[in-house]
């Protein structure tokens, strides 16, 4: 069982692996020559954190969803899901990350069950990922399955009605299994989100529907854990994660412009070299 | 004895509640109504009251459907098909063995008037893959095809009605989700020259009207339920479509465009006479609604028999 801080070994060591994921993710964007950057750079420090540091779960059960389960609602993120998920042992390494978004290939767009169900629910569209993951704890709570159930929600698609017909129904059931973090990148693809829908007071408004909620730095990732292993006997919980849309690439952070556009070889070269650059930084301090 | 199929299914899935643990029930702030309260009365631990958002509903449903449950979410069937983006991503892209359980289909809801109406259902839910679209027809196959749905885990829609159901299916019917069903009283289809398929709530008039006509009219006429609508009984089909059927007559109370008429159109290439809803319901009591927008016996004969004679002039 992990303990509920990061050794500075493990912080380290996380640190470098997403010096590593985040390569891994614009390479496979600019493979493809399509997908979202912008939010898988946001989200990337929160997946990788839970699936290495606070789920429990193993290849052989993980897809029959009777372990810990994380459910990505923000679909087109799922270069971030995709890289994590392999390099944690639940999809072969065989599958090569750089088939994302071609014919056939198990790494949809967005994420497929039928096709890959270690991603658990498909998405995509979106605002519906949190219902699902509800459903999910709700069978957990019926099983008396003790494991958890996270859920990565982007900030635009609270948008969604949806959304906050499901933030009743987890509180009135008093979901004490649920966790969902909200990556709040401030950006969506028409503008910043205070411009198309704003969404403020967010946490105010989460903790109305009667969820406990905290803030914190989405690329801490000791906040990121620690966060990751609270309970509450009270009913779900909410992490709304600060975070910066294109995190770690000059050019593309806080740039709307880089929600759905793939780096070209130039732009790519440029910004593995800003990531590694980051790594020696970190590595001298 | 005559009964709503939403009466049916509300007892059949609390009989099966005994044995089938895994049974979830799901309801929109329509148990009453949509009968999923009889289950919801005596299992409270497995039944989830979801409020007025049937879209959460649906969403949730898909998820305890992948973690094992076998979900049964019930609303009228206008607003769960109004939650069509859930139903094509969260249930059916998921292969999500949800039963989304709509109720109070067709015009025959009454006096609610057109908002309450599905009248598109069938034609939405037919274009997702694997989707599963049933319409029982009487307490005689419902409670099968309940059954049916419990034990196999596949995504369906039940299309079911607040009409009462007069008993038509013989007492030794045996639902296959594969066939239809054939009517008494009406020739086998090797001697008619016409065959009528219904489906849902029209199944007795069209019966009779069958029977009148082969009786009457000396134009011998089968009649068939089609209670699974999707996939399709494309075997069946072809058995009861034999050489010597001119033309095929389809009843049903939906949109003549997406349901029952549009599926046999597009299976054969024998003259097809829909007949069905083909404007905005209004509201009425049941009887005067089922005569204004022609479901009735009398209606289904005239319309058959003008057919008929459109049949014959054109092999002159």
């Amino acid at each position: 069982m992990d303990s509920k801080e990061l050794s500075p070994t493990q912080l380290a060591t996380l640190s470098d692996t997403l010096v590593d994921m985040r390569k891994v993710i614009l390479k496979m964007i600019a493979e493809a020559k399509s997908g979202h950057p912008g939010g898988s750079l946001s989200a990337i420090d929160i997946i990788a954190t839970l699936f290495l540091h606070r789920m429990k779960y193993t290849p052989e059960h993980y897809a029959s969803l009777s372990e810990d389960v994380f459910v990505l609602s923000k679909g087109h993120g799922v270069p971030a899901l995709y890289v994590v998920l392999q390099k944690v042992g639940l999809i072969s390494d065989s599958l090569d990350l750089m088939s994302l978004r071609k014919l056939g290939s198990p790494l949809q767009g967005h994420p497929d069950r039928v096709r890959l169900p270690e991603v658990v629910a498909s998405t995509g569209s979106l605002g519906q990922g949190l219902s699902m993951a509800v459903g999910i704890a709700l069978a957990k709570k019926l099983n008396n399955d003790p494991h958890h159930v996270f859920v990565l929600s982007g900030d635009g698609e609270l948008q969604e009605g949806q959304v906050w017909e499901a933030l009743m129904f987890a509180s009135k059931l008093k979901l004490t299994n649920l966790t969902v973090y909200i990556d709040r990148n401030q950006g969506q693809i028409d503008g910043p989100t205070e411009t198309v829908m704003p969404l403020e007071p967010l946490d105010k408004k989460f903790e109305a529907f009667g969820w406990e909620t905290h803030t914190i730095d989405g690329h801490n990732l000791e906040a990121i854990h620690k966060t990751a292993h609270l309970t509450s006997t009270q009913g779900p919980l909410c992490i709304i994660a600060d975070t910066v849309k294109g995190h770690s690439v000059s050019f593309m952070e806080h740039k709307i412009k880089w929600h759905g556009v793939a780096p070209n070889d130039e732009e790519l070269e440029q910004a593995l070299n800003e990531i590694e650059s980051k790594r020696n930084r970190e590595r001298s301090v | 004895m005559k009964a709503a199929t939403r009466e049916t299914f509300g007892k059949t899935l609390l009989e099966l509640g005994h044995a089938h643990s895994d049974i979830v029930v799901l309801d929109a702030d329509l148990a009453k109504s949509t009968k999923s309260e009889l289950f919801g009365n005596t299992f409270p631990d497995r039944f989830f009251e979801c409020g007025i958002a049937e879209g959460n509903m649906i969403g949730i449903a898909a998820g305890l459907a992948l973690a094992g449950k076998r979900p049964f979410a019930c609303s009228f069937g206008c607003f769960l098909i109004g939650r069509f983006e859930q139903i094509r991503m969260s249930v059916s892209y998921n292969q999500a063995p949800v039963v989304l359980v709509g109720t109070h289909a067709g015009v025959t809801i009454g006096e609610d008037g057109h908002s309450q109406m599905a009248l598109e259902d069938i034609g939405l839910m037919r274009n997702l893959p694997d989707m599963h679209v049933l319409q029982p027809t009487d307490a005689i196959d419902t409670p099968q095809i309940v059954s049916y749905l419990v034990e196999h885990r596949v995504p369906a829609y039940l299309r079911l009605t607040r009409q009462k159901m007069a008993p038509i299916l013989p007492d030794t019917y045996t639902f296959s989700l594969s066939e239809g069903a054939l009517l008494p009283q009406t020739p086998p289809p090797a001697e008619a020259q016409l065959l009528m398929l219904v489906s849902g709530g029209p199944a007795e008039a069209a019966m009779l009207a069958a029977q009148h006509l082969s009786a009457d009219a000396s134009i011998p006429t089968t009649c068939a339920v089609m209670n699974t609508l999707w996939p399709l009984p494309q075997t069946w089909l072809d058995s009861v479509i034999t050489s010597n059927i001119q033309g095929i007559i389809t009843v049903e109370d939906h949109y003549t465009t997406g349901g029952l008429g549009s599926i046999i159109a597009e299976h054969t290439s024998l003259p097809v006479q829909k007949i069905g809803i083909e404007t905005y319901g209004q509201s009425g009591t049941e009887s005067e609604l089922i005569h204004h927008y022609g479901l009735d016996t009398q209606s289904i004969i005239e319309k058959s028999l003008a057919f008929h004679k459109g049949l014959n002039l054109s092999q002159l």
